[in-house]
């Protein structure tokens, strides 16, 4: 996936905080992370 | 979601640069949960995820690329990408005629998530809450959670399939914590099925909150435990992730075929303790680990891993398959479209003996009786497998007596099949969460109440 | 991306993976409608620009553009060279390679709030890392070797063989050895996994809720004298490093555990101000699917001053553990009973001795943190949020034949 610029991202958050109704606290965390490809070695299982 | 004639010429972009297999995997999962924690609904979350993964195949390389957008020029983006990072080849057009199949579909859920209203879920944790504070004053903090997904895939892969399978997962979760003289406690139960909101009709809350709490209030009386070797006795459902670890991870295709597995070149020989009748079934009821196909197309299925103790065949992907010749087996999962498929258990099963399972711990002179696990882990290339144990007492003359505090059991795979010496003629399962390779798909694992001889526990008592 | 609505002190969450407008208003819908269910809570609110920026911010330098400049094919490369130079340490010995993986990250993102906050951060991170076997069937040993850097260039893929081949080459004809109770010495791989458990115990949310083995206990000794643990992301040398938190608050060094002494919980603004502590800085996003919690990313115990042979040339008998196996389910935070295989060598008069197999070892976090006798010169700086260092722990509990 292309990495997106900071401009992009503050775009879109930008946007729906302008969406945000009075009296209300609005965060948005916008991330573009690239899917790591090392892998763990070791199967396991949790609950 | 995606449009067959849209999916067809995905295929044909991705097959363009000379790939030999192609496949378009679309998912739209919506999921949502009910956190109450210290007496409060603390929060309630959603999540949506929408996308598709792009797969080719060229000789033994693989190339993949995953996007969120679902629009004719966002899946052929994601096509030229997946072909370009497979090693190229002659190129060319392929063209792919697309057959959809019809299959019966995952269990559809009584209650579907989005038609019940959010306030039954949160009754049902506040119930839970007060069900387990009444459970004994010395429970000092709650937890509990409802979770549900509802996941819709599609497959369409250049062999000509197209299948699509709607998934509705509910959970149920309770932690509590206790605290004692010598400390604080945990307790948890966290039943889960391939269902809508009946899972609650199933499992009441106020009974999940009071075996989690009960399971507390009761180690804050428990001993070290000791050391060395042991005899272990699992009661039904909390052992049969002894045989995730123990064989199970270890009969996974991928794994065997690089070589990184001590069940390899072992097929048609005897691997466990005569009786030892193992299962992996992802068509089961509506098992945690439950579908109708898996993330590569291919039907679920019922595959006899271990029968009489002779190892009868492994789990397989659709890649691996295609490898080795064999037929897949229903096992390739994958935890999102931002993953490639694996093979992976589903609902791994021990199927019931003869034992009456009293007669299994008369017969234990000293040993433990396992009642809950935390999870555990194995290396499978040298067998060694590790499970810990949260709920669990001394077995003295073939009498169940004092708790102990929470231990480690190590063995070795093909060691510890071999010193399985009752089964019991009861059931029961248990649901988790399998990781892999950093990705995490819903499994369940069961078995009977059953004695395993020479396990290592690794307590503080001295021996 | 993850959004939070906060309405009369309740707080709704919802996220959506796309960057599509339409899906991201949906989204916001949706948090708004979460947030009329929660209980009021009146320590519940967004972090102020006031407190986010109450400190200056640290200038990392913790992005290479190389990361995404060099080509794919070259990084693919690299995990079979890495594969091959392994095999090649010891062709008679080494039979395969079980994994052999190049990966890296890059994580770039945006906080932006009613409140006025508005951050950026962009972050690299490369690795490679290989799983080599030796020994036939239930005698295959397996041993890791890794390198880590901010790109593929500062990656050292001839360490990673060596450690790789000598950790598994070591354990070859490893057996069960008997049950007792022995000194440990933790290896570097394996310390940093304990540290990150201790640092969990310190955490605020674990402690407002009764959750940690520390509740109660700050100002007490809790770790033997020697022991100074800080979590500091500011330091540009981890490869999590980073000058904001998940809520956009600036980081600084905190110093969880002063000379064997719990002095401070780490805090986001609603443990911080449910505690009256204060953030510090240590928000956590586990992605974008769920609200910021508490979390280190950033954890070194103050090093001693003797190489990891220097410690073991002290040990008459002993044991030295490689790799620990079923840390997951066999270590509590909450009530710090701690019991987990082990793999490694027995140390005999000073000297790594013969290998061992299927053991565990067992005590409490309680008191392997005041049994902690000695601290490593050896840092060694890892992919994941913490040092490793060689410890020695005095006297555990070994379980085997």
């Amino acid at each position: 996936m292309p990495e997106r610029s900071h401009d992009e991202l503050y775009a879109i958050a930008d946007a729906l905080i302008a969406d945000a109704q009075d009296g209300e606290q609005v965060e948005v965390y916008v991330g573009s992370v690239s899917i790591p490809t090392s892998t763990s070695s070791t199967p396991h299982c949790t609950r | 979601m995606v449009d067959p004639a849209v999916l067809d010429r995905t295929l044909e972009t991705a097959l363009a640069r000379g790939g030999e297999w192609a496949e378009v995997f679309v998912e739209d999962r919506t999921a949502n949960s009910a956190h109450l924690d210290d007496g409060k609904i603390e929060e309630l979350s959603s999540s949506r995820e929408r996308g598709a993964g792009i797969r080719v195949v060229v000789g033994d390389s693989t190339g993949f690329a995953h996007t969120s957008d679902l629009s004719p020029e966002g899946l052929t983006a994601a096509a030229r990408a997946a072909s370009s990072a497979a090693r190229s080849g002659d190129g060319g057009v392929r063209t792919v005629a697309l057959e959809p199949r019809r299959h019966a579909g995952s269990p559809a859920p009584k209650y579907r998530p989005a038609d019940v209203a959010t306030e039954r879920k949160i009754e049902a944790l506040r119930t839970a809450d007060e069900a387990a504070r009444a459970t004994g004053d010395a429970i000092g903090q709650v937890s509990a959670a409802y979770a549900d997904s509802t996941r819709s895939i599609i497959v369409a892969n250049s062999d000509g399939r197209h299948v699509a399978d709607d998934q509705v997962r509910t959970r149920f979760m309770v932690q509590c914590t206790a605290i004692g003289d010598t400390g604080l406690q945990t307790g948890f139960d966290a039943p889960g099925q391939t269902v809508g909101f009946e899972l609650l009709e199933r499992h009441d809350p106020a009974e999940i909150a009071r075996r989690a709490a009960r399971q507390a209030l009761v180690k804050l009386d428990a001993r070290p435990a000791p050391t060395g070797k042991t005899t272990v006795v699992l009661k039904r459902g909390a052992g049969g992730v002894l045989f995730h670890e123990a064989c199970g991870h270890g009969l996974e295709a991928d794994l065997v075929g690089r070589d990184a597995s001590v069940f390899k070149d072992r097929i048609g020989t005897r691997v466990a303790s005569p009786g030892v009748n193992l299962v992996d079934d992802g068509t089961f009821d509506t098992g945690w680990g439950t579908f109708a196909i898996d993330d590569e197309g291919n039907p679920a299925a019922s595959n006899m891993l271990i029968e009489d103790g002779v190892l009868s065949d492994y789990m397989w992907d659709a890649i691996e398959a295609r490898r080795r010749g064999h037929a897949p087996t229903g096992n390739g999962r994958r935890q999102s479209y931002r993953h490639l498929p694996m093979t992976r258990m589903t609902n791994t099963y021990l199927l019931a003996g003869d034992t009456d399972p009293d007669d299994i711990i008369a017969s234990t002179e000293n040993g433990i009786y396992c009642v809950a696990l935390s999870g555990g882990s194995v290396n499978t290339a040298t067998g060694d497998f590790v499970f810990g144990i949260t709920e669990a007492y001394l077995i003295e003359n073939g009498v169940v007596t004092a708790p102990i505090r929470g231990a480690n059991l190590i063995g070795n795979g093909p060691a510890s099949l071999r010193q399985i010496d009752a089964i019991g003629n009861d059931f029961d399962t248990w649901a988790g969460t399998c990781g892999k390779d950093g990705q995490g798909v819903p499994v369940s694992s069961g078995q009977p109440t059953l004695r395993v001889n020479g396990m290592t526990i690794g307590g503080t008592a001295s021996a | 991306m993850g959004i939070r609505v906060i309405n009369d002190h309740r707080q709704g969450y919802a996220s959506v993976g796309s960057l599509d407008i339409d899906l991201a208003r949906d989204a916001l819908a949706q948090a708004r409608s979460n947030a009329r269910w929660a209980a009021p809570d009146e320590f519940i609110g967004l972090v102020d620009l006031a407190t986010a920026d109450a400190l200056p911010a640290a200038e990392l330098d913790v992005y290479d553009p190389a990361v995404l400049s060099v080509p794919t094919a070259d990084k693919v490369e690299m995990a079979f060279k890495l594969e091959q130079d392994t095999l090649a340490r010891d062709h008679q010995r080494i039979r395969g390679i079980e994994t052999a993986a190049y990966g890296d990250v890059v994580g770039s993102s945006v906080i932006v709030s009613t409140e006025g906050i508005r951050v950026a951060s962009r972050r690299s991170a490369a690795s490679a890392s290989v799983v080599a076997m030796a020994g036939e069937g239930v005698e295959t040993r397996t041993g890791y070797g890794f390198t880590v850097g901010r790109s593929p260039l500062a990656l050292d893929l001839s360490e990673a063989a060596d450690d790789a081949a000598e950790r598994t080459l070591r354990l070859l004809g490893a057996k069960q050895g008997p049950s007792a109770t022995l000194p440990i010495v933790f290896d570097p791989l394996v310390s940093a996994s304990l540290i990150g458990l201790i640092a969990a115990a310190c955490n605020g949310e674990a402690l407002i809720k009764g959750r940690s083995m520390f509740v109660n206990r700050l100002g007490e000794a809790v770790a033997a004298g020697g022991v100074t643990l800080i979590e500091d992301p500011t330091d540009a040398r981890f490869f999590s490093a980073g000058a904001r938190d998940g809520e956009g608050v600036v980081t600084r060094r905190t110093e969880l555990i002063s000379e064997g002494v719990f002095a401070a919980a780490l805090n986001n603004a609603y443990t911080g101000r449910r505690s009256g502590a204060g953030t510090t800085g240590s928000a956590a996003r586990g992605g974008y699917g769920s609200a910021p919690g508490v979390g280190a990313r950033a954890l070194r115990v103050v090093p001693g001053n003797r190489s990891q042979e220097e410690i073991i040339a002290g040990i008459d008998q002993g044991l030295y553990v490689q790799s620990l196996n079923g840390l997951h389910s066999g270590a509590s935070t909450v009530s710090g009973d701690f019991s987990v295989g082990a793999d490694g060598l027995m140390i005999r008069d000073g000297h790594l001795a013969e290998p061992v197999r299927e053991m565990t070892i067992a005590s409490t976090l309680q008191k392997m943190l005041l049994g902690i006798s000695e601290i490593g010169a050896d840092e060694i700086w890892l992919p994941g949020s913490a040092v490793g260092v060689t410890l020695l722990i005095d006297s555990m509990s070994v379980s085997g034949s």
